[in-house]
């Protein structure tokens, strides 16, 4: 008897594991130069009422 | 084994290893939030909340790693297979965490609206077109969905409900959740850290387990290509009686893919297939327990001569003809209905048949 998903198994590593490192890899290279953490008291005041989408970060 | 649904098998080696387990998570929790409040990361002080939140998700994507270490670490060292027998309690305690992770987290930041905070968590940032700004929680909600159903789903009972094909195929979502919550925390908490800390650690923990995963199967796939060379007619010669290790078995590569395992225990062998009817683990990596083939991987228990679990359990495994000539020992390829008793081969002190 064979053992199930053996070669799904392999090849789901094989697909997944760039496609996510390169994904996450080029996506990390995109964040801003300065997180809006640590933007100025004041634009960070204006960026929260206006979007309200900086907090849940 | 499944002959009844137990709440859980436990046994002192679990309860010990769980309060290891429970012990090293809140250690984690509570070395991570010292350290958070104690360095202020970003020059201000850190918010309590926000750091436990942190804290939790950091820890849970950790017990992830381990837990997705475990398989291929114990397929290239029988010295792992203590961690795999427990694994199931491990993604229990990620779950938890994890739940924590979620809850807090809506509730810090999206229960303050007028919105449903489900529906806040997807409509509250609508930047889905952008990178450094994409709602990196949805994918984290896609995450603890796919960890929900895996939970919800752990214990035998659905095993056994959903036959284990089905049962491992769902489980294998864990890999996507996996990918989802390195995203998650890229798009996320990277995108507003200035230390290198965070994104090395993810970054290594990541291709940890991929190099694992791949180095494991890579293995796998020459075992298999090795298997599609062998002819189907004819006995497989396997190896000499003595080159299987006492109450141990030796894998071999069998026509079409299959493996069986023979095992030699005191002066007999005999030979089953290599896949238990529980999740398929590789009997032929367990040993010979009280007169019983037992699965390295959660201790289901056959007899080698019959391939069925002894009373009152009632699983059943293939077995296959074996044979003793010339000092090596002989595989038929083609396997018995399981529950076939066979006859053993009997070897003596120098290795050669009886």
């Amino acid at each position: 008897m064979k053992r199930p998903h053996r070669r799904i198994h392999f090849l789901f590593w094989i697909v997944i594991a760039p496609i996510t490192a390169l994904v996450g890899y080029f996506s990390w290279q995109m964040r801003p130069a300065t997180p809006f953490t640590e933007l100025p008291p004041g634009i960070e005041t204006i960026s929260d009422a206006s979007t309200d989408t900086s907090e849940s970060r | 084994m499944g002959h009844q649904y137990k709440a859980i098998q436990w046994n002192g080696n679990k309860i010990v290893y769980d309060l290891y387990v429970l012990a090293s998570t809140g250690m984690f929790i509570t070395i991570f939030m010292i350290t958070g409040l104690a360095t202020q990361p970003g020059g201000h002080p850190a918010d309590p909340v926000i750091l436990f939140i942190r804290a939790l998700g950091v820890t849970a994507f950790a017990l992830l790693t381990v837990i997705l270490t475990i398989g291929p670490l114990a397929r290239l060292s029988p010295r792992f297979l203590p961690m795999l027998y427990n694994r199931r309690h491990l993604g229990v305690t990620m779950f938890i965490v994890a739940s924590a992770h979620f809850g807090l987290a809506l509730f810090w930041y999206h229960a303050g609206g007028p919105l449903n905070p489900l529906v806040s968590l997807f409509v509250s940032n609508p930047q889905y077109d952008s990178i450094p700004g994409f709602p990196f929680e949805s994918l984290g909600f896609v995450a603890f969905l796919i960890i929900f159903v895996m939970a919800a789903t752990s214990h035998d009972f659905w095993l056994n409900n959903l036959s284990a094909p089905v049962w491992k195929a769902l489980h294998m979502l864990v890999y996507p959740a996996y990918a989802l919550l390195v995203m998650h925390i890229v798009l996320g908490a990277l995108m507003t850290e200035k230390s290198m800390l965070y994104p090395i650690m993810t970054g290594g923990a990541f291709l940890f387990v991929s190099g694992l995963h791949l180095y494991a199967g890579f293995g796998e796939w020459r075992a298999d290509n090795g298997m599609k060379s062998l002819k189907a007619k004819g006995w497989i010669d396997v190896c000499a009686p003595l080159d299987i290790p006492d109450m141990r078995a030796v894998i071999a590569p069998l026509p079409k893919g299959d493996r069986v395992a023979v095992f030699r225990y005191g002066g007999k062998i005999s030979a089953v297939t290599n896949a238990c009817r529980h999740q398929n683990g590789p009997l032929g990596e367990g040993r010979v327990i009280d007169g019983c083939i037992t699965c390295p991987w959660h201790g289901w228990q056959y007899r080698p001569s019959d391939g069925i679990s002894p009373p009152p359990f009632t699983e059943k495994i293939a077995t296959y003809n074996v044979k003793i000539e010339s000092g090596r020992v002989f595989v038929d390829p083609k396997p018995n209905p399981p529950g076939t008793r066979t006859n053993p081969a009997l070897i003596d002190m120098e290795g050669a048949s009886l």
